[in-house]
């Protein structure tokens, strides 16, 4: 089989000669489709520590294949393989508290005082960053999903497993808690910086 | 009825506080003021913003597959199936005589003792074409002649060579004469039973 017919195969295909042919290809190409997404998720969820992400994900597509056969070819692949990447952040948290790290780091950028608005503004993406690694895992993961990886709600949901209204709820209290460590920021450079709807 | 931060969150991300319809804005300022609405707003903006390190995903390592080992359950039908295949393997491959080879013994009575063995070989066929000779093809031997010489030919062996070793008297008159008494002479003759016994 080609490399061109291998791009003809939806995920779901895919993954349905891996459940009965433990096919090498279809899960190369699996990882060639969806390494860097995931790649970029661990990133945000594992506070920039790209080794890390790295490694998790091999181990991701290695749990791809050992449970391979809990997959159900009626639904997403992305949703399940997201799925699996969050739980396996949400292990990680547990056992390392990953969220912790940058807490002192946040308190030195904001003591610093910058004049024009553009250190205004790098400092508040930094704030702002370190305030959304703080987050507890399942805020942070709603927030990313749907922030920066723009996931819709539903898919969220399913990929959290739970509901749409509890990733609401999620969403709402993650913004409240990120923009209260950004009270001290002026808010007047909001309108020539970030333009919004 | 809708959770309050679930419509919040739904004014959040659609409505700058400018665009919120009148009931829309009182809900909003019965829970948050409006410097907290756009910050809010400001965060979720803000958020797509972030960098961060750009990096290239590794090549996949798949693990490499287990090894069966001797402790591996076969199945009967594959132990069969191998069975099967090693004797057909055998059958098919296993050296032959070549087929045309004869051994001719040409004396089958004489002891070997000296053996001689000739193979002739009949390796190329010419074929007259035209007034040449062409090579037909190549055979391998098909007789092979196995011959002994005549005894009566053959070397003498190597123990009819020998020289005499023990000294034996030459022979002369003493030797040669009778000490010896004839029958009639013998006094023991009438021991012996008469010869006309013998003749009955």
């Amino acid at each position: 089989m080609t490399n061109h017919s291998h791009k003809n195969h939806t995920d779901e295909e895919l993954m349905v000669q891996i459940q009965d042919h433990h096919s090498h290809w279809a899960i190369v190409e699996l990882h060639a489709r969806y390494s860097g997404r995931l790649l970029g998720y661990f990133i945000k969820m594992l506070n920039k520590d790209v080794d890390l992400a790295q490694d998790f994900v091999q181990e991701l597509f290695l749990k791809i294949l050992e449970k391979k056969h809990l997959f159900d070819t009626e639904k997403k692949f992305y949703i399940w393989v997201f799925t699996i990447a969050s739980n396996m952040c949400k292990t990680a948290y547990r056992k390392t508290g990953i969220s912790q790290t940058f807490e002192t780091e946040k308190h030195d950028h904001l003591q610093t005082n910058y004049s024009d608005n553009l250190a205004e503004k790098e400092l508040f993406l930094r704030a702002l960053q370190n305030s959304i690694d703080q987050l507890e895992n399942g805020q942070k993961q709603a927030f990313v999903l749907r922030f920066m990886e723009h996931f819709s709600l539903q898919e969220i949901a399913d990929i959290a497993e739970t509901s749409v209204g509890t990733i609401k709820s999620r969403l709402f209290y993650a913004t409240q808690k990120v923009a209260k460590q950004l009270k001290d920021f002026d808010p007047s450079f909001e309108s020539t910086l970030f333009k919004l709807s | 009825m809708e959770p309050t931060e679930n419509r919040l969150f739904d004014l959040l991300e659609t409505y700058s506080f400018a665009a919120l319809t009148e009931e829309d804005r009182l809900f909003v300022l019965s829970n948050m003021t409006e410097e907290e609405f756009r910050v809010q707003q400001k965060v979720l903006v803000a958020a797509d913003q972030l960098v961060y390190p750009q990096a290239v995903p590794l090549p996949l390592a798949l693990p490499a597959k287990k090894s069966g080992g001797l402790m591996t359950p076969i199945p009967l039908y594959k132990s069969l199936i191998s069975a099967a295949a090693a004797a057909m393997f055998i059958f098919f491959f296993w050296p032959k005589e070549q087929e045309g080879e004869k051994i001719v013994y040409l004396d089958k009575y004489s002891p070997a003792d000296t053996i001689y063995k000739t193979k002739i070989v009949h390796d190329t066929v010419f074929k007259e074409k035209g007034g040449t000779l062409l090579a037909v093809n190549q055979k391998n031997p098909d007789t092979i002649y196995l011959y002994q010489e005549n005894p009566s030919t053959a070397v003498a062996p190597r123990m009819l060579n020998a020289t005499q070793s023990i000294p034996l008297p030459e022979l002369n008159q003493a030797l040669l004469k009778n000490r010896g008494k004839s029958l009639k002479e013998d006094n023991h003759s009438s021991l012996l039973p008469a010869i006309s016994e013998f003749e009955r």
